[in-house]
């Protein structure tokens, strides 16, 4: 079994590289590479920038805020027209009128339209808490407020941009290409006969997909090393980071075989395939917004992935993330492979 | 022009026999839907908060004013909660009055204050008078680049069918074929081009109207899309000859999306002194000028000289490769 796995491999190792996989592979690693050291920044932050409008009397709160603005997101306007417009014109952006009123000023919270109500009532609160704060003007019935830190105490470390978005990268290239690339192996075969052909020969079906996905996990697993060791240098556990792409890439290499098996040809699974990809790019949204969680995306096997990658690559002592996430992986990659192969078997007795 | 229309005809014919145009046209629709109802959710994101089960009810009915309330079991579930991938802040009533807060240490600082904040609004009452007033029409900030993204590669996916659709032609040696009859090479280009473009340009509009983005200037945008075709009849004409079959037609439309997507991916991060380096790609024309009509900005005046660039990069790229582009096509010699 061993031995017809290894002919296989070495048999699809040799069809990838005659049809340039192994050139595009390092052309497209070394592209992320020169984007990943060299055009993106150290840091970059998308926030909301406020405008302010104060008119009361001696305009503190608007002095206040202007002090305390550290990052340049804040500015002042003398108008509620000119808030209007400024906001009209940046639409990551709220506003702040303020009046004069007791024991706080009157506050008109200007926002974009699309803020549900639970973000206006968090900014109301915040903007509450300040004027409380300016004015000298305690909560009346505070309440004690202690803070237990579960991990160590402090901010954690700021990740240069380029560390953070390098599990984004790993993860929607390597991880998920194989998804089409191994339907395109399919395809070839099953129309040149080869397919039918195998399945006389005492070759396993199972055996037939596997080969095709490991020989594709190995071009993942070079594109990881040629990307992984300039960005971030001896600091990820490396052994994690591997598994996690071997297992990730086998993942969407089996799925893509099982999709493709309800596909008569590459030109038909490829926009399906495409789309598939996306939807199971969704948890990048929850990696970049650590508070959009929802309990679905959750559900997506790509989430514990991408969440282990960034854990393996910048460990920070939670081991039971990568655990987590290469369990998962583990689980449904022979999910798959029995379900593909069954489907596949199916299939082509039928035809 | 018959010549040109006939091998559109057959085209159509061999892609709806197997419903290719099907999936084609579908899935780019079905994705601009569901990204549709996917941007709201992001837009709206608060903090997520946990709490034990024995919280007081009114209190955690309250709490979901202002944030995502999970309860819980009990203070085991609430710190495993609190320590999963996401940033989450746990609520724990104290035992002498008040609460404790329970994070894992590397929430975002903004999440840990608005708790606070929260807490103490919820304890006292609020002496605040606040009005509220929506400025703008409520779609979510990020929604004109996501439209952009979506111009950018529509357009560009055509390029695939249509290389794909060579590569096809070269396998069945069609391309030979079609040397001795009397269709030329241009067109041939025509032919294999039109039906791209065509689909290409209306999928794209229909995708940004889905998207809810209709208060677009349409005119600058079909110019934008006409000056992109000869961008996109490159790329397609590159897809199918370097590729000799279907596989290495694969590798190709690999690499060749990725320099049609790097430019406008790029656009967000690199800084403006730096995007120099982009100006030879026609996609990063259809980029910027894509996101400079659907954020009502580009003037025509401001849009000419992108179109410029855009056509001008395109045709410059056709004839540094049009001799190697005959020779490996190796048809039509009339």
């Amino acid at each position: 079994m061993l031995r017809r796995l290894w002919l296989s491999m070495r048999r699809d190792n040799l069809i990838n590289f005659r049809n340039h996989y192994y050139t595009v592979v390092l052309a497209v690693a070394a592209l992320y590479l020169v984007a990943l050291m060299w055009l993106i920044p150290e840091n970059a932050t998308v926030q909301h920038a406020t405008y302010v409008v104060d008119q009361t009397a001696g305009a503190r709160v608007a002095a206040d805020l202007q002090t305390r603005d550290t990052q340049g997101r804040v500015t002042v306007l003398s108008t509620p027209d000119e808030l209007r417009t400024a906001m009209s014109e940046n639409r990551n952006s709220v506003g702040l009128l303020f009046a004069d009123g007791r024991p706080l000023p009157a506050v008109t919270l200007f926002f974009q339209g699309h803020e549900n109500q639970r973000l206006q009532n968090l900014l109301a609160a915040s903007t509450e808490d300040l004027l409380r704060e300016i004015y000298g003007q305690p909560w009346p019935h505070s309440v004690p407020i202690a803070h237990e830190v579960l991990r160590g105490a402090g901010a954690p470390p700021a990740v240069p941009l380029r560390q953070m978005l390098l599990p984004i990268f790993l993860f929607s290239d390597p991880a998920l290409v194989g998804l089409i690339f191994i339907a395109a192996l399919l395809f070839m075969e099953k129309q040149e006969g080869t397919l039918r052909a195998y399945l006389v020969s005492p070759g396993r079906v199972w055996e037939y997909l596997l080969s095709k996905a490991l020989t594709l996990t190995f071009l993942a697993l070079i594109f990881t090393l040629i990307l992984v060791q300039p960005v971030m240098g001896a600091g990820p556990d490396y052994l994690a980071v591997l598994a996690l792409m071997a297992l990730g890439s086998i993942f969407s290499a089996l799925l893509g075989a099982w999709a493709a098996i309800y596909f008569d040809n590459l030109a038909q699974f490829l926009f399906p395939a495409v789309a598939l990809m996306a939807v199971l790019t969704l948890p990048t949204a929850s990696y970049l917004a650590p508070s959009f969680s929802p309990v679905w995306i959750r559900l997506f096997p790509t989430y514990p992935l991408v969440f282990g990658l960034r854990e393996a690559l910048s460990p920070t002592g939670r081991p039971q993330i990568i655990y987590t996430a290469l369990a998962t992986l583990l689980v449904l990659d022979g999910l798959l492979l029995a379900a593909a192969s069954l489907s596949f078997r199916r299939q082509i007795a039928s035809s | 022009m018959k010549r040109i229309l006939a091998l559109i005809r057959r085209d159509l014919t061999a892609t709806g026999k197997d419903g290719l145009l099907l999936y084609v046209v579908l899935a780019p629709l079905l994705l601009a839907l569901g990204t549709r109802l996917f941007l709201p959710a992001v837009g709206e994101t608060s903090i997520n908060v946990v709490v034990p089960a024995d919280m007081p009810p009114a209190l955690t009915a309250e709490l979901k004013g202002y944030a995502e309330v999970q309860t819980v079991a009990d203070r085991a579930a609430l710190e495993r909660r609190v320590t999963a991938y996401d940033d989450a802040v746990g609520i724990m009533p104290a035992p002498g009055g008040g609460y404790t807060l329970v994070t894992e240490g590397n929430e975002a600082p903004d999440a840990v204050r608005l708790a606070q904040i929260v807490l103490q609004r919820l304890a006292s009452g609020t002496a605040l008078t606040v009005l509220t007033e929506a400025v703008t029409d409520g779609q979510v900030p990020f929604r004109e680049i996501i439209g952009a993204f979506y111009g950018v590669s529509i357009l560009f996916m055509s390029a695939i069918v249509m290389g794909l659709h060579i590569i096809e032609d070269k396998e069945s040696r069609m391309l030979l074929a079609l040397g001795a009859s009397p269709l030329g090479r241009r067109e041939y280009v025509a032919a294999r081009s039109i039906m791209a473009a065509c689909v290409a340009i209306a999928l794209t509009f229909a995708c940004l109207w889905i998207l809810g983005l209709t208060a677009f200037d349409h005119l600058q945008m079909l110019s934008v899309a006409l000056t992109t075709c000869i961008a996109v009849a490159l790329a397609g004409f590159l897809i199918g000859a370097v590729s000799a079959n279907q596989i290495a037609g694969l590798a190709s439309i690999k690499f060749g999306f990725l320099l049609i997507l790097a430019p406008a991916i790029a656009t967000l991060f690199i800084p403006d002194q730096l995007r120099f380096v982009l100006y030879w790609l026609p996609p990063y024309w259809t980029f910027v000028s894509t996101r400079a009509i659907l954020e009502r900005t580009a003037s025509w005046s401001e849009l000419a000289p992108m179109l410029a660039w855009n056509a001008g990069t395109a045709i410059l790229l056709v004839a540094l490769t049009y001799r190697w582009l005959k020779v490996r096509l190796d048809f039509a010699r009339n």
